[in-house]
C-alpha cells in the first residue's frame, strides 16, 4: 500500500517537476515568473495529440517532436512578448505573462473547443503485480524518462559552458554580458528547455490521466509554480525535490481524505512551510541591506 | 472649499442620474448592467490599487476577498434577512457584512505579508484563492460546488454608484494622509520605513483591511447583480482581471483604477462579435501597451 | 518631570555585540552621550560601523548589549518605536523615498507625531486638519531652515546628489530628536559643501540640542567637528579619545595602514 502510494507519487511529482524545472529556470535567469509556463505545458499536450491523432506518430517520434515543437514555441513567445521588456519595470513583465497565458487558452479554446480530449493509449498497458501494489510499464516509463531528464539538466546546467552561462546569468545579470555572455541566446535557451520539459509533462499527463482540457495548464501550471516555490525558486535541485514533494502530499491527501479537501491541503501546507523557511528548501536566504 | 462644493454636486449629480435611471427604467437594460458591471469592476480595481499600487505588493488574491463578500452578503440577504426589513435597509447590512466579513479574511492575509514580498506574497495570495474555492466547495450551506442560487437582483445603479464612490472617496482621503504616507514609504524603502517611525507593520493591516473590504463590498453587489455564484466564479482568472484593469489604467494613481475599469469592460463588451477570440484579441492589445506604454494610460507607478 | 541636567547622561549603549553566522561583527561596543557632545565613529571598510548604526536603530537585533534613551531603555524594540523614541540616522548611500516630493519625504518621519484615528482621516475632522497642518509647517520649517523651501514640492529623486543628503537631514530632524546618527553624511562632496555640512551640523547641535554620533571618512569633519571619537576595527573598539591624538596611537595607524606605513595624511 505505502509503496503504491509511493510509486502513484513519484509519477504525479515528475510531472510537476518537469513543469517547476522551466519556471525555476526562467526565474534563475531573468528573475520572471512566467505565469504562461502552464499554459505552454498545455499546448504542448495538445500538440502531442495532434502527432498522434491526425498523423499517428508513435510514441518514440511524438517525444523528441514535441520537445523541439514546444520548445520553438517557449522562444518564440520569449523573443516577441518577453524580451522587448527585458529592462522595464517587472510588473509590465508579469502582467504580459498573464496575458501571454490567456492568449493560448484562448487560441486552444477557439480552435478546438472546451470538452475535454481523450488522449490515446499510445503504449500498450501491462501490469505488473508485486504482492501489494500494482504497477504499469507506463508508469515505470513516466518515472524513469522523468528522473533521466532530470538528471540530463542537472548535468547540462552543471557541466556545459551554456549551463555555467546559465548559472553566472542566475548569480549577477550586470556583470555576466561584460564576461562575454550572450544573455539572448542564454536566455532563449533556458525557455526553450523549459517548455520541451513541460511538454514532456503534458504528454505524461495525456498518457497517465487520459483526459485533457484547455483549462488544465492552469491548474496544473499553478501547482507546479507551487512545487518551484517551495523548494526555493531559481534552485533546480529545489525544483525536483518541490515537485516530488508536492506530487505526494496531492496522492497522499486524496488518499485519505475527499477530494474537495485536496486542494486546500495542498495550499495550506504550501503556505505552512513558507511560514517557516520563507525562500523554500534550497533558495537563497534574503537578507535586508541598509 | 469650491473643490469640495465641485465634487459634492458631481456626486449628487450622479447619484441623482442612476436615482432616475433605476426608478425611471431610462436606460435598456444592457446598458444598465454594463454601467453597472463597469461599476463594480471601480471598486474592485480602486481597492486593489491600495494594495498593489499604492503599497507596491503583488497580491492575486482579491478574487478571494470578493469571493467572501458575494458568498457572505447572500447569506445574510437569503438566510439572516428572511423576514426582515425592506430591501433597501437590509440590503446595504448584507453589503456590509459581506466587506465586514472579507475585511476579517484581509486581516488573517496582512499578518504573512508583514514578511513576505513580491513573488512570495503573490504565492500566499494564490494559496488564498485555492482555499478559498476549496472552502466554499466543502460548505453545504452554501451550495456546495453547485453553487449558490436564489440570489435576489438588489443591485442597482444607485447602489453601485455610491459604492464606488465611497471607494474612491476612501481611497483617495486614506492615501491623502499619514496612513496613505506610511503606504507609499512601505513601498518606496519598508526598511527605512521603519526606520522614520512608520509602523509598518500596522500599516500594511491597514491596507489589505480596508482594500479587502472594498472588494468583498464589490463581491456583495456582483452576486446580487449575477444571481448565481459558485466556487469557481472567483478564480485566478478573476483576480487577473482586476490586475489587467489596474495596470491598464494605471496604478498608484487615482484616476488610474477607474480608467483601467471602464476601459477594459467596455473594451471586452465591444469585441463580443468576435466571440471567443476576444480573449486573444484583448491580451495582445496589453502586451503591446506593456510593451509600448508599461505606465499604464495615466502614467502610474511601477515597481523596478 | 525628572531634571536631566546636561551632566547625566544622555544615550548609554553598553557591551553592544553581534555576530553574523560565525563571524564577529562587532564586539562590546558602548558609548555614553551627553546632550549636545558629537563623537566621530570612524575606522576602515568593514570595521563594523554602520552595523553598530544598525544595532542601535533596530535593524537587527543585537546578540548582547543595551540601548538606553534618558533612562528608556531601547533594547530590543522595533525600529519604528526607536525613532519614535528620538533616535533618528541618515545613511551611507542616500535612501529617500524616491516617489514622494522633497515635502513628503520630511512629513513622512512625522508618522510617529500624528495620533488621529483612521476614522478622522477618512472623514476629514477638524482634529485631522489641525494636525496635518501642524506636521506640515514643521516641515516647511526644518526644509526652510536648510535652505530647500523653494523646492518643495519637486520630486525627491530629481534633486542633485548634494541636496538630496540635506533632504535626508532635514527628514531626520523633522522629529526634533534628541540622537542624531550620521552615516558618511560628506561623502561624495567637495571641500565647500564639507564646509558647509560641518556648519549646518553645528548649527543644528547648537539649536536643536542634539547629541551627535557621526560616521566618516572625510578626516576634515571628524577633526572639525567631534569632540571624541572611537574607532573600530573588524568590530572592535581599538581607540577612544580626542581626534587629535589619532595619528599618534599605533594601533590606529596599524589599522589602517598595516604594518608598514606612511604619515596619517589629513
Amino acid at each position: 500500500m505505502v509503496i503504491q502510494q509511493a510509486l502513484n507519487s513519484l509519477q504525479l511529482g515528475s510531472i510537476y517537476a518537469l513543469i517547476a524545472l522551466g519556471y525555476t529556470m526562467v526565474y534563475g535567469v531573468l528573475r520572471l515568473i512566467n505565469f504562461a509556463h502552464g499554459d505552454v505545458f498545455m499546448v504542448g499536450s495538445y500538440a502531442a495529440l495532434f502527432l498522434a491523432v491526425s498523423l499517428h506518430c508513435p510514441l518514440l517520434v511524438i517525444l523528441p517532436l514535441t520537445f523541439i515543437a514546444i520548445g520553438l514555441l517557449g522562444v518564440v513567445i520569449e523573443r516577441l512578448a518577453y524580451r522587448p521588456l527585458r529592462n522595464a519595470p517587472r510588473v509590465s513583465a508579469v502582467i504580459t505573462a498573464l496575458a501571454v497565458g490567456l492568449f493560448l487558452e484562448t487560441i486552444m479554446l477557439a480552435t478546438i473547443g472546451p470538452e475535454p480530449k481523450k488522449f490515446p493509449a499510445l503504449v500498450t498497458t501491462t501490469l505488473y503485480t508485486f504482492g501489494s501494489f500494482t504497477t504499469t510499464n507506463l508508469q515505470i516509463m513516466i518515472i524513469m524518462v522523468s528522473i533521466i531528464l532530470m538528471i540530463a539538466v542537472d548535468l547540462f546546467v552543471a557541466k556545459t559552458r551554456t549551463g555555467m552561462a546559465m548559472r553566472a546569468l542566475s548569480w549577477d545579470k550586470t556583470y555576466a554580458p561584460l564576461l562575454g555572455i550572450n544573455v539572448d541566446r542564454i536566455v532563449s535557451v533556458t525557455f526553450g528547455m523549459g517548455a520541451g520539459l513541460a511538454s514532456i509533462a503534458g504528454i505524461f499527463v495525456g498518457l497517465a490521466y487520459p483526459v485533457i482540457d484547455p483549462y488544465m495548464g492552469i491548474m496544473v501550471g499553478w501547482k507546479a509554480f507551487v512545487s518551484a516555490v517551495i523548494g526555493g525558486i531559481g534552485s533546480i535541485k529545489g525544483a525536483v525535490i518541490g515537485g516530488f514533494l508536492l506530487g505526494a502530499v496531492e496522492i497522499l491527501s486524496a488518499a485519505f481524505l475527499p477530494s474537495t479537501y485536496r486542494d486546500m491541503i495542498v495550499f495550506g501546507l504550501l503556505l505552512f512551510i513558507l511560514l517557516f523557511k520563507p525562500q523554500g528548501f534550497f533558495g537563497l536566504p534574503v537578507q535586508k541591506k541598509v | 472649499m469650491k473643490r469640495k462644493l465641485a465634487l459634492f454636486l458631481l456626486f449628487s449629480a450622479g447619484l441623482t442620474c442612476a436615482l432616475c435611471c433605476d426608478f425611471l427604467r431610462l436606460l435598456d437594460p444592457y446598458v444598465a448592467q454594463i454601467l453597472m458591471y463597469i461599476g463594480i469592476n471601480i471598486i474592485m480595481t480602486a481597492s486593489l490599487n491600495l494594495v498593489n499600487g499604492y503599497m507596491g505588493e503583488f497580491s492575486v488574491g482579491h478574487a478571494a476577498f470578493m469571493a467572501v463578500g458575494a458568498y457572505t452578503a447572500s447569506f445574510f440577504s437569503i438566510s439572516v434577512f428572511t423576514h426582515g426589513p425592506a430591501p433597501v435597509v437590509f440590503f446595504p447590512l448584507s453589503l456590509f457584512a459581506g466587506g465586514g466579513a472579507a475585511a476579517l479574511v484581509g486581516l488573517l492575509i496582512a499578518i504573512p505579508a508583514f514578511k513576505a514580498r513580491d513573488d512570495y506574497l503573490a504565492i500566499i495570495t494564490l494559496a488564498l484563492i485555492m482555499i478559498t474555492k476549496s472552502v466554499f466547495e466543502n460548505i453545504p450551506w452554501f451550495g456546495g460546488p453547485a453553487g449558490y442560487s436564489g440570489i435576489q437582483k438588489y443591485t442597482s445603479l444607485s447602489w453601485v454608484f455610491v459604492c464606488a464612490a465611497a471607494t474612491v472617496v476612501v481611497v483617495r482621503n486614506l492615501v491623502n494622509s499619514n496612513f496613505g504616507r506610511g503606504i507609499i514609504a512601505v513601498r518606496d524603502d519598508e526598511v527605512v520605513a521603519n526606520l522614520v517611525s512608520v509602523d509598518t507593520k500596522r500599516v500594511k493591516v491597514l491596507a489589505f483591511v480596508i482594500s479587502a473590504f472594498f472588494a468583498g463590498i464589490g463581491g456583495g453587489l456582483f452576486a446580487h447583480l449575477i444571481q448565481f455564484i459558485n466556487p469557481r466564479t472567483f478564480s485566478i482568472i478573476k483576480s487577473t482581471d482586476f490586475l489587467l484593469m489596474l495596470y491598464l489604467g494605471g496604478s498608484g494613481t487615482l484616476v488610474g483604477p477607474i480608467l483601467g475599469a471602464g476601459i477594459w469592460t467596455i473594451l471586452l463588451e465591444l469585441l463580443r462579435f468576435l466571440g471567443i477570440w476576444r480573449f486573444a484579441v484583448a491580451p495582445v492589445a496589453l502586451i503591446m501597451l506593456m510593451i509600448y506604454r508599461p505606465r499604464g494610460i495615466m502614467g502610474g507607478k511601477v515597481l523596478n | 518631570m525628572t531634571n536631566n541636567t546636561s551632566h547625566n547622561p544622555l544615550f548609554q549603549i553598553t557591551g553592544l555585540s553581534h555576530s553574523f553566522g560565525g563571524l564577529k561583527a562587532v564586539s562590546h561596543f558602548g558609548l555614553t552621550l551627553k546632550p549636545g557632545e558629537i563623537w566621530g565613529l570612524i575606522g576602515p571598510n568593514g570595521a563594523g560601523k554602520t552595523t553598530v548604526f544598525n544595532l542601535i536603530t533596530g535593524v537587527y537585533k543585537a546578540d548582547e548589549g543595551t540601548v538606553t534613551l534618558g533612562g528608556v531603555d531601547l533594547t530590543g524594540l522595533p525600529s519604528h518605536a526607536i525613532a519614535a523614541s528620538g533616535v533618528s540616522r541618515t545613511f551611507q548611500n542616500i535612501r529617500l523615498f524616491k516617489s514622494m516630493t522633497v515635502l513628503d519625504n520630511v512629513r513622512t518621519a512625522g508618522y510617529c507625531r500624528l495620533d488621529y484615528s483612521l476614522a478622522s482621516a477618512l472623514v476629514r475632522t477638524a482634529a485631522f486638519r489641525e494636525k496635518e497642518e501642524r506636521l506640515r509647517q514643521s516641515a516647511i520649517e526644518v526644509l526652510t531652515v536648510l535652505g530647500l523651501a523653494h523646492r518643495i514640492h519637486e520630486p525627491a529623486s530629481s534633486m542633485p546628489y548634494g541636496l538630496q543628503r540635506t533632504i535626508e537631514l532635514a527628514r531626520a530632524l523633522v522629529n526634533k530628536p534628541k540622537v542624531l546618527l550620521l552615516d558618511e553624511p560628506g561623502a561624495g562632496m567637495n571641500p565647500s559643501e564639507i564646509e558647509k555640512l560641518a556648519a549646518t551640523i553645528l548649527w543644528v547641535r547648537d539649536n536643536l540640542g542634539v547629541a551627535v554620533v557621526l560616521i566618516e571618512h572625510r578626516m576634515q569633519l571628524v577633526m572639525k567637528l567631534c569632540e571624541q571619537v572611537k574607532v573600530l576595527n573588524f568590530g572592535e573598539t581599538i581607540f577612544q579619545g580626542k581626534p587629535g591624538d589619532l595619528a599618534k596611537d599605533e594601533t590606529v595607524v596599524k589599522a589602517y595602514f598595516g604594518e608598514d606605513h606612511d604619515a596619517f595624511v589629513n
